[in-house]
């Protein structure tokens, strides 16, 4: 079975800001750059008066990952990995 | 129904899980039960046309939405993974090995030694919940949120817009599909209760209409258990005096039941008969709340009375707050331990004045805790208030300690602000800080 890790990391992520809508397309984690498959799942959470916006990101490397977008300081954090999804 | 407002499933959502006991020994031989087919539907004037949407599987569908891997597993989502907990969810394929909803996580371990225990995310729930009642205010301005999955849309008057009842449910179903990407099931009724009814008939993916028409061949002919709103010890008790099914039960007269189970008895058999008349309550209909609570399972069961009276300061915060949140101020505080046995006690007490202050519901919860016995080690702590009123509503102040009262109220104010702005963990009793507990 796969094995999750958490992180609770900061990151970067290139993201796409098309049409209103919100679109990571690679993450740099641990001096390496991920490109993001699809995105599985999507939810938004506040924190305060502050947005989070979470994804449950599917890697090309086929690992499983969930990011999250603090919208007020427009941070990334890497939450957990799941290898061998 | 002498009052319209106050149907079955009406009592059956405002009781909640009240058990209805047996009162006596009387039974039900003299209510002579006439054949089926005697069933004469009549049209009720207060039919509408009810959808009841019901997502399948849905905490374990939402997470096999996030891990795509997991299709083919038996999943089981849990408040967490340790062997305390219980299983909140189990897919349709756990299921196949007896895993439900509320089975120890032991014994589901044991049942599917296979399956994929994963750990809930209500924040994710709770998201898609109302990105799901979004989905159906597009189909009705009428929708009630029934609980975390499930909703009753009202679509009388907008039906006709989408081609029909059954085209509206189509095109809902599809845009969940699409959109959250989960399958639900979609029961179609002349009331809440049969269209609940209907959207169990057919799980997961179903697409049922239950019409009055229907009642005798396809509502009657159910199992009594499967009589929504009834428990197991109801149900048990009356097929122990000979009703097996919903149709026996339409036939008891009313006096008869109410000699057995009072008041419930004559809503018994309505709701056998396929009438409800409660209405679709919407999120600004909703009654205020009668009290207001917060409970927590210890991650080990113990008699520390600091590392306890640490806990239950952590729910009276999270009570103050969100009795505060709601404008309410309440009267009388419940304290509810359960042992390492699992027995439970609720001890109340009840103040003069209305209280809402952290600080206040906390005295008031310790003094409660104070007064319970510790000869054994505790597993649960839960804290709820009652007899609430507004809090513009004037408070009794003793003289002595108004001033002190003022500037309490007015910290409290300050950190409910910070709260507000920047998230619940912004501030947090400093006892908190060091607890182990994630209250
Ligand atoms: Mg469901």
């Amino acid at each position: 079975m796969a094995t999750t890790e958490e992180f609770n990391q900061a990151i970067d992520v290139l993201t796409v800001f098309h049409n209103g809508a919100i679109r990571p397309v690679k993450i740099k984690w641990a001096g390496r750059t991920h490109t993001i498959h699809h995105i599985a799942y999507q939810w938004i959470t506040r924190d305060g008066t502050h947005q989070v916006r979470h994804y449950a990101a599917a890697l090309d490397s086929g690992s499983l990952c969930e990011i999250e977008l603090h919208t007020h300081t427009m941070r990334w954090t890497l939450r957990k990995v799941q290898m061998d999804g | 129904m002498n009052n319209p407002s106050r149907t079955f499933l009406d009592r059956r959502f405002t009781l909640g899980r009240r058990a209805v006991s047996l009162a006596g020994v009387a039974t039900c031989e003299d209510a002579a039960l006439a054949p089926l087919s005697s069933f004469a539907p009549a049209r009720d004037p207060a039919d509408r046309i009810i959808l009841h949407v019901d997502m399948d599987a849905f905490f374990a569908s939402v997470e096999q939405r996030c891990a795509p891997g997991l299709d083919d597993k038996p999943v089981m989502v849990c408040g967490n993974t340790q062997a305390r907990s219980v299983v909140a969810a189990a897919n349709y394929l756990a299921r196949e090995y007896g895993v439900k909803a509320g089975t120890p996580i032991t014994t589901a371990r044991r049942l599917c030694p296979h399956g994929v225990f994963l750990t809930g995310n209500p924040e994710k729930y709770v998201y898609t919940c109302i990105r799901l009642n979004d989905i159906c205010r597009t189909f009705s301005p009428r929708v009630e949120s029934f609980s975390i999955d499930e909703s009753f849309l009202d679509i009388t008057t907008t039906a006709h817009l989408f081609g029909g009842p059954i085209e509206t449910a189509q095109a809902l179903k599809a845009r969940i599909r699409t959109e959250l990407g989960l399958a639900c099931s979609v029961g179609i009724g002349p009331n809440k209760l049969l269209a609940k009814t209907a959207s169990k008939l057919e799980k997961p993916d179903g697409l049922t209409r239950l019409t009055r028409a229907d009642i005798p061949t396809r509502y009657h002919t159910l199992p009594i258990a499967k009589l929504y709103g009834i428990g197991a010890q109801t149900a048990k008790k009356l097929e122990a005096l000979g009703v097996r099914t919903i149709g026996h039960l339409a036939q008891v007269p009313h006096a008869t039941l109410k000699r057995i189970f009072g008041i419930i008895g004559p809503m018994l058999v309505d709701a056998a008969n396929g009438i409800d008349h409660s209405p679709i309550v919407t999120d600004d209909e909703q009654p205020d709340p009668k009290s207001v609570g917060n409970g927590y399972t210890l991650h080990a069961d113990t008699r520390d009375t600091r590392k306890l009276l640490t806990v239950l300061l952590g729910l009276c915060s999270k009570v103050g707050r969100r009795l505060r949140k709601g404008g309410h101020a309440g009267r009388t505080v419940t304290l509810v331990v359960r042992y390492a046995n699992y027995t439970t006690i609720s001890r109340a007490h009840t103040l003069e004045a209305p209280i809402a202050l952290d600080r206040d519901i906390f005295h008031a919860a310790a003094a409660i805790f104070d007064r319970v016995r510790r000869h054994m080690a505790i597993r649960y702590l839960g804290v709820s208030i009652s007899k609430l009123v507004p809090t513009e509503a004037p408070r009794q102040l003793s003289l002595f300690d108004a001033q002190a009262r003022t500037q309490l109220q007015a910290a409290t104010r300050s950190a409910d602000a910070i709260r507000d702005r920047y998230g619940e963990h912004a501030l947090i009793p400093g006892r908190l800080v060091r607890c182990k507990e994630d209250i």
